[in-house]
């Protein structure tokens, strides 16, 4: 038995947790309460800290003034809570959208759509070597087919009938069988999770595995 | 004194052969082969960016084929007649790359030279200068033309077709099959004589998955009041629960049964993700609604609202844009609407000329996406000098 | 028997939790050691990470992850972490999710630690980075304005480190270890933006979203859950950079026996409901 009074605390609250298995009860409340109620005090500390000191305390206090006017901006969003000058809230909201996607529309085209069709697109070099499981043929046709197919079924301009129709069903195959793999890797993470708690009650509280 | 000249004369021989330089008489092992430097050094002002960059380019030295050489050292100095101490190393790459970039470039348009040493760990060998080279900034990156292509025509598309739907012109979307479901299970209720339940997902109002999923509640609140179904809406968010409040008034108004709406339907349930999962839970099991209609964004709440609605015995039908939880709807419910089907749904439904001209937007810059798929594949395997325009079309530098 | 397995579809949830617990906890007790192949798209972060130069440009690594997710991601960092000290490598860490914070602090320590490391010149930590994305297109610009302190509160240029990083030119790599999509943010504002070279390690639920980016070399390479971790440590202890496999190659025999039985039971729960629905058919 681990004699730190800190790995006891978190070995007793993993157990409150755990008690929800069996059913809603009064320990797990308090569990859940308390890390709901540490978490807001720990984000209080450390935005305080990293936000409200560095961006706006401190540069004001060395009087750099220009800090202000982002300042003022940023307060625009409390006018949420006066009904009147409500409107004004738009003000910010505007000025952070415009700047986001001017900044991620071409980089998002880039990344997302010029490069991927380029990794999509089938070549000849991948004729000599057709098994390989990175840049074989049979891999490079697979994800041809399965793009090819899968933007057909989330195309809504047109009826599915014809080849469209066959297409889209050879999409949605793709799209299922991409949710089947999603499903097996979030059984390993949350069986992962399981494993570290269980490494960590019987190992560090109760030394029972070396 | 004979034996005196014989005992000097092997002293004398073993002080020769003890002070000779080793590996001359000894013979221990045979001499390292000198280490072959890279050659072929080039040097050229990095094109398209702000300046103070030039990159270096060479040939890899003979002996990294056969494992010798563990990187190269690149030097840099205003003169190819510099003293060795005026070479200021300025970067390594480890074997099999033959550039570098010097990023670090003192000043724009002064002449700067290169020269590249192939090391190891006991010896390196130094190539010959580079060609002169200045760097110098660019106002404009030629490299990105392709994307600023393609962001103008997403937007342009994107703009022209909202425009459209505002001018009332009818765009087509196809019905989405999902969408047939939600009358009948409608209908359902209405026969079994039990509540519909709606979960408006978890989010906040700013989440499109939320404004989809408040566009669909609108239509089943107009149909829950014309059969006059009771309709059961709890939130977690506190702006999400008045919009929602006032999209079921509206829709009952609409259908000309403003005594109908209940104003307790739409009600607050808990901030708290599990604390709310557990809470709707608890509704699923005592009021045993007909229908769960589970749309907008969801979490890791989404498999235990699923599946205690599925044990109830009702009619489920989700849609989020969770990829991540898409898999547990679709295996606990009757019928799910997939990713953008979501927002094709609260499209179709609303006519809401924003989200309609966005839609066809997306189609059609799909479209494109699938054109250049097509064409780049067919066109390719026609000719190499085709597939390296078509890469080169492609590449962002 | 149909009987029986008509019942297996319905079967009580706490039977399957005591189930899940025996098959997790056997192997844990008796130590059970499973052999398992490493995935191309962690010997490729490997391979990357191993040609880095000792003492050259360090490798930034972001600890973008909560507690809820540290048991498999923890061990990547360690990994990772060892494998750069043994090498001489210097790492920066930083944290751009709130409670990776004190995270990052603790394995950074406990590593540096290990290896004999000192803060500062071998490596440096600067903690919790609000802002997200802002920070990432900052690096690119400014490295200094992005981290002007360290998490010990030792402003930037005291850090003889740092004193040769100004932006992403002087980063080796990024790697981004998170349960959410910050390595996908690093793709597009630091990867794509600015050319540096991003690598993840990613809880095995985001693991499978990267695979594109994989394929395409915008991601180096990506250690994805629990196993992407022990893959890892099994290729550094092959090396020899470390001594021992640590607590995710310990716990892959777990994972496997956990797993044949939940593929046991789907198996199971499917027949149960083709038969049951067969039988209902019948009356």
């Amino acid at each position: 038995m681990s004699t730190n009074i800190w790995v006891w605390i978190a070995a007793l609250l993993s157990l409150c947790i755990f008690s929800y298995l069996y059913k809603d009860n009064p320990a797990f409340r308090f569990a859940e309460h308390l890390f709901t109620g540490l978490s807001v005090g720990y984000l209080i500390v450390l935005y305080w800290n990293n936000y409200a000191l560095p961006y706006i305390i401190t540069p004001l206090a060395d009087k750099r003034w220009i800090t202000l006017i982002p300042m003022l901006i940023g307060m625009m969003y409390l006018f949420r809570f006066v009904p009147k000058l409500n409107h004004l809230i738009l003000i910010p909201i505007a000025i952070s959208l415009g700047f986001w996607n001017g900044m991620s529309i071409p980089l998002t085209i880039e990344a997302d759509v010029l490069k991927q069709v380029q990794g999509t697109m089938i070549n000849t070099s991948m004729l000599s070597n057709i098994w390989h499981p990175q840049n074989g043929l049979a891999v490079g046709l697979m994800v041809l087919v399965g793009v090819i197919s899968t933007i057909s079924y989330f195309y809504f301009s047109r009826e599915h009938k014809g080849v469209l129709r066959f297409s889209s069903n050879i999409g949605i195959w793709f799209v299922m069988i991409g949710f089947g793999a999603t499903f097996g890797y979030t059984v390993m993470a949350r069986v992962s999770l399981l494993i570290a708690r269980m490494q960590f009650l019987f190992t560090d509280w109760i030394h029972l595995i070396k | 004194m004979r034996r005196m000249l014989t005992g000097l004369i092997l002293l004398g021989t073993a002080t020769v052969l003890l002070s000779a330089p080793p590996g001359t008489d000894r013979a221990a092992g045979p001499e390292p082969v000198p280490l072959n430097p890279p050659c072929g050094v080039q040097a050229f002002d990095k094109p398209n960016d702000a300046g103070q960059a030039i990159t270096i380019q060479w040939q890899a030295s003979p002996d990294e084929a056969s494992g010798l050489v563990e990187g190269y050292e690149v030097f840099r100095a205003e003169s190819p007649e510099a003293p060795e101490s005026l070479w200021v190393r300025v970067g390594y790459v480890p074997y099999g790359f033959t550039s570098y970039e010097d990023q670090d470039v003192p000043r724009n348009g002064v002449d700067y030279y290169y020269l590249v040493r192939s090391k190891n760990q006991t010896q390196s060998a130094a190539s010959g200068f580079s060609n002169p080279a200045r760097s110098s900034e660019q106002w404009f990156n030629t490299m990105r033309i392709n994307a600023l292509v393609g962001s103008i025509l997403f937007v342009i598309i994107v703009v022209y077709f909202i425009s459209m739907a505002k001018r009332g012109q009818h765009l087509f979307v196809r019905r989405i099959a999902g969408l047939t479901a939600v009358e009948e299970a409608v209908g359902r209720a209405t026969e079994m004589g039990r509540p519909i339940l709606y979960v408006p997902g978890l989010s906040s109002i700013t989440d499109v998955a939320t404004i989809a999923a408040l566009n669909i509640l609108g239509q089943v609140a107009k149909k829950t009041a014309e059969y006059d179904t009771p309709l059961l809406v709890p939130n977690r968010d506190p702006v999400v629960f008045t919009v929602a409040q006032e999209i079921v008034k509206e829709a009952y108004s609409e259908i000309g049964r403003p005594d109908a709406y209940n104003h307790d339907s739409v009600f607050y349930l808990t901030d708290s993700q599990m604390g709310y999962a557990s809470g709707v839970d608890g509704i699923m099991s005592r009021e045993k609604p007909a229908t769960n209609f589970f749309m907008g964004m969801f979490w890791a709440e989404s498999l235990i609202l699923a599946e205690t609605g599925a044990a109830t015995g009702a009619i489920q039908i989700a849609g989020t844009d969770a990829v991540h939880q898409l898999p547990f709807f679709i295996t606990a419910c009757d019928y799910t609407l997939i990713g953008e089907e979501l927002y094709a749904a609260s499209a179709y439904l609303s006519r809401e000329p924003m989200l309609l001209g966005t839609l066809k937007g997306q189609d059609w810059s799909k479209a494109v996406i699938y054109l250049l798929l097509l064409l780049g594949v067919g066109l390719s395997f026609l000719s190499p000098g085709i597939r390296e325009f078509i890469l080169n079309l492609l590449t962002v530098g | 028997m149909i009987k029986f397995l008509s019942r297996l579809g319905k079967m009580d949830r706490r039977i399957v939790f005591i189930l899940l617990l025996a098959a997790i906890l056997i192997p844990l007790l008796f130590s059970i050691r499973q052999r398992f192949y490493v995935d191309e798209a962690t010997r490729r972060l490997y391979d990357y990470v191993d040609r880095i130069e000792p003492n050259g440009r360090p490798l930034l690594i972001s600890f973008d992850y909560d507690p809820q997710v540290a048991a498999e991601l923890d061990p990547m960092a360690r990994a990772v972490l060892r494998h750069c000290f043994a090498r001489g490598v210097r790492v920066i860490g930083m944290s751009l999710a709130p409670q990776g914070d004190a995270i990052g602090e603790a394995i950074v320590t406990q590593v540096a630690r290990e290896f004999g490391k000192k803060s500062g010149v071998d490596y440096s930590y600067f903690g919790f980075r609000p802002g997200g994305t802002i920070i990432m297109l900052q690096m690119g610009v400014n490295a200094k304005r992005a981290l002007p302190l360290d998490y010990y509160q030792v402003p930037y240029d005291s850090l003889p480190m740092m004193q040769n990083v100004h932006n992403y030119d002087d980063i080796a790599m990024v790697l981004s270890l998170a349960g959410s999509t910050y390595p996908y943010s690093w793709i597009i504002f630091a990867g794509t933006k600015f050319r540096v070279k991003v690598g993840a390690g990613q809880t095995a639920v985001m693991a499978p979203d990267n695979y594109p980016f994989l394929q395409t070399g915008q991601l180096v390479g990506q250690m994805g859950g629990m196993k992407g971790g022990a893959e890892y440590e099994q290729l550094i202890c092959d090396a020899g950079y470390y001594h021992k496999p640590d607590v995710a190659s310990k716990a892959m025999s777990a994972i496997a026996y956990s797993h044949l039985l939940i593929i046991l039971l789907i198996v199971l729960g499917n027949v149960g409901y083709f038969v049951s629905r067969r039988l209902e058919g019948r009356k």
